[in-house]
């Protein structure tokens, strides 16, 4: 799968309007206003998105991953670098005492708001696009960068990445949403994303 | 044993032990059609919530439970059913949605269970078979799981006071203070200006508390000092660190707070 500038422009729109939303129910539930953007979307390797996110200096990242299925199969993660989740898991329950480790109790937290980050991206993708999905619950996994995007598989298989800034109580914290796809599914999503631009011209 | 799957749409295609298995299942189940009215729910759940299959089954889930109305859980509840993506509530931000009590407890709501809710809404294809989308709560006690926990971090918190605290003067010590002065240092790269919270450990073992305040110049430091705290001793210091290309100040103040 090879988007144009304008399918990932198109795209790019799509996630930002499912963003927007998990902004709104992230901000009900933090109790103070949660900003979310998503400036751009990106295809890369698996191999590229890992390098990334060690020069971020995140030997080990935490992962919120969710599977979809139907038209198009796909596995959404949400990844931080350990410690930016747990200032962003710090933030949102309000806990004033610095986390050493995000223990059970936490990881749950973390795997509620990934969910409502992916399900109402994911939600957007299937309103516009006409596609309709089933999802499985959230699981929550830590480890290398390589290890959780399962880079084993393939180095240089592509995949679509989304670059989520969280800014709350002025405190900013990075996060990377990828969709892991298959090449059936990236076939798919490509026609999808074509029928979109063409019922919007 | 009737756990009220009987009066579901099909009971003659259910295998004979699976009204069993549901009825002891060891989490709460509740199966909610299209409307949000109880199909079932599971004994778990109606000796907890000291109620009957009688009195829950048919009814609209926020007439039978009206603390849910306006809450997170109805939110949740419909943004789940309108997509039919699962969502997760966990007891970290939500503790207790459910008013749900241990079966001999007393209804009081201190006692409420701690619960961690799946909520679980068909799927494309089992909606075409069903004619309707149910969907399936399941709410775990994990108030064992919180008061564990909650011990594991009064211990922590002990044993940083054993190694943050001086023995003879009982304030913080040298670890405390470089553990500190880092900790802010990193805080106000990110939000200069921002106020810090006094470590809770200091407060605890005197009523007075060490301050590390930290900002980019050092009038905010004035400001960001709450009005309910006498400052007793107050070092102003200019670090050699820069944020932003300015030098960052620091301030060591010891305090009696009334908070």
């Amino acid at each position: 799968m090879t988007l144009t500038e304008m399918e990932l422009d198109a795209l790019a729109e799509i996630f930002n309007h499912g963003v927007g939303q998990a902004a709104l129910a992230l901000s009900e539930l933090a109790g103070e206003e949660v900003r979310l953007s998503a400036p751009r979307v990106e295809e890369m390797s698996r191999r590229d998105i890992t390098e990334k996110l060690n020069a971020q200096g995140a030997n080990r990242i935490c992962a919120v991953r969710q599977g979809f299925s139907g038209a198009v199969n796909t596995e959404a993660l949400l990844m931080f670098p350990v410690d930016q989740s747990l200032q962003l898991v710090q933030l949102m329950v309000g806990d004033d005492f610095p986390l050493a480790q995000l223990s059970e109790m936490e990881q749950e937290s973390l795997a509620e708001i990934g969910n409502i980050l992916l399900n109402s991206v994911v939600s957007s993708v299937a309103d516009m696009l006409h596609i309709e999905f089933e999802g499985t619950l959230p699981q929550v996994e830590l480890g290398q960068a390589s290890e959780v995007l399962h880079t084993e598989a393939n180095l240089d298989d592509l995949i679509l990445s989304l670059q989520i800034n969280f800014e709350i109580a002025s405190r900013k914290i990075q996060g990377y949403l990828v969709f892991l796809l298959d090449v059936a599914s990236s076939d798919v999503l490509e026609k999808k994303i074509a029928a979109f631009i063409e019922s919007l011209q | 044993m009737n756990s009220g799957l009987s009066n579901g749409s099909s009971p003659s295609t259910l295998p004979v032990w699976l009204d069993w298995v549901l009825y002891n299942t060891q989490s709460g189940l509740v199966l909610l059609d299209a409307d949000m009215r109880i199909v079932f729910a599971n004994k778990w759940f109606l000796l907890r919530a000291r109620l009957l299959a009688e009195q829950v089954n048919g009814g609209a889930l926020l007439d039978v439970f009206p603390v849910l109305k306006g809450g997170h859980f109805e939110r949740a509840l419909v943004k789940a059913m309108r997509s039919g993506f699962p969502a997760l509530m966990s007891q970290t931000l939500h503790p207790s949605p459910f008013p749900l009590c241990a079966p001999a407890g007393p209804r009081v709501n201190d006692s409420l269970l701690r619960q961690s809710i799946h909520i679980v809404p068909m799927g494309p294809t089992d909606v075409a078979a069903a004619g309707q989308r149910y969907t399936l709560i399941q709410i775990t006690d994990v108030s064992p799981t919180v008061a564990r926990e909650r011990l594991l971090k009064a211990h922590a918190d002990r044993m940083s006071d054993l190694v943050h605290i001086d023995a003879l003067m009982e304030i913080g010590n040298r670890r405390f203070f470089d553990e500190s002065i880092a900790v802010r240092v990193a805080t106000q790269q990110q939000a200069p200006g921002r106020r810090c919270v006094p470590p809770a450990a200091a407060v605890r073992s005197w009523g007075w508390s060490c301050w590390i305040l930290t900002a980019s110049s050092s009038s905010m430091i004035s400001t960001a000092i709450p009005r309910e705290t006498v400052v007793y001793r107050r070092w102003p210091m200019c670090s050699s660190r820069y944020a932003a290309g300015r030098a960052i100040w620091w301030h060591v103040m010891v305090a009696k707070s009334w908070w």
